[in-house]
């Protein structure tokens, strides 16, 4: 998130990644910084913050 | 003085036994590349690092155009797996985090959450469906694994399985076998941490 949200704030970036406990992959897609996208929608995205 | 020389013969042949032994473990264990194989080594060692990168050997394949190959990617991995010197980025994440594809390591963990939960090993099947490849993926993948020594094959009463190698199975759940791969639109794919 760190990079998406500074070194590549103006790019769009994808990102394939797993769920930690299981075999399920999920599908992200950021467009300048922002989530534009999510597969499978019920992706829990934790953006950070206190 | 005739006592003694046979102990220094006897020492001299076991100095050369030992020199013969340790030459023939390195020799087994430094691989030498091809040309194309270094290419992809100096390509991980320049990026490695960078942007958090710890991408993984099919990625700089692909990203220095080697025919893709089953073959070259186990040369490289097992170079990287005995050569911990070459970078940080090695030592800190592990060459398994590096050399295994996303399939693989989803392959790993499917037979690795089994055994943890004292289930029986999912089949070729269950695999395939499990990670979303076909049957010819997962087949692949298991032959990678056993060769990296992560699995271990047992055939009973005609029956193949595998079973994972006891060091992983007490590795930390939830952080192995892990990848992120960013994918930007200018073509560029790296892994991070």
């Amino acid at each position: 998130m760190l990079l998406v949200s500074s070194k590549l704030a103006n790019e769009r970036v994808m990102i394939d990644d797993s769920s930690p406990e299981g075999t399920a992959r999920i599908h992200l897609v950021f467009d300048k910084g922002k989530l534009i996208s999510q597969d499978p929608a019920s992706t829990v995205f934790f953006l950070g913050g206190g | 003085m005739l006592s003694t020389r046979p102990r220094h013969w006897l020492l001299l042949a076991l100095s050369g036994l030992l020199l013969f032994a340790s030459d023939t473990r390195a020799a087994g264990n430094q691989r030498q590349l091809k040309p194309q194989e270094q290419k992809v080594i100096d390509y991980l060692v320049k990026d490695w690092g960078q942007d958090f990168s710890v991408t993984s050997v099919d990625i700089a394949m692909n990203a220095v155009k080697v025919q893709p190959s089953e073959e070259t990617r186990f040369r490289i991995g097992s170079y990287i797996k005995v050569h911990p010197e070459l970078h940080e980025v090695i030592r800190r994440w592990g060459w398994i985090t590096l050399v295994l594809t996303p399939d693989e390591k989803l392959i790993a963990r499917a037979l690795i959450n089994a055994e943890r939960e004292n289930k029986p090993a999912p089949g070729i099947a269950e695999l395939a469906k499990a990670v979303t490849v076909d049957e010819a993926q997962v087949k692949r993948g298991l032959s990678m694994l056993e060769r990296y020594e992560v699995l271990r094959k047992e055939t009973s009463a005609g029956q193949t399985s595998y079973r994972v190698m006891p060091h992983y199975i007490k590795w930390e759940p939830r952080l192995d076998f892990v990848f992120h791969k960013v994918s930007l639109d200018d073509g560029r794919q790296f892994n991070t941490n």
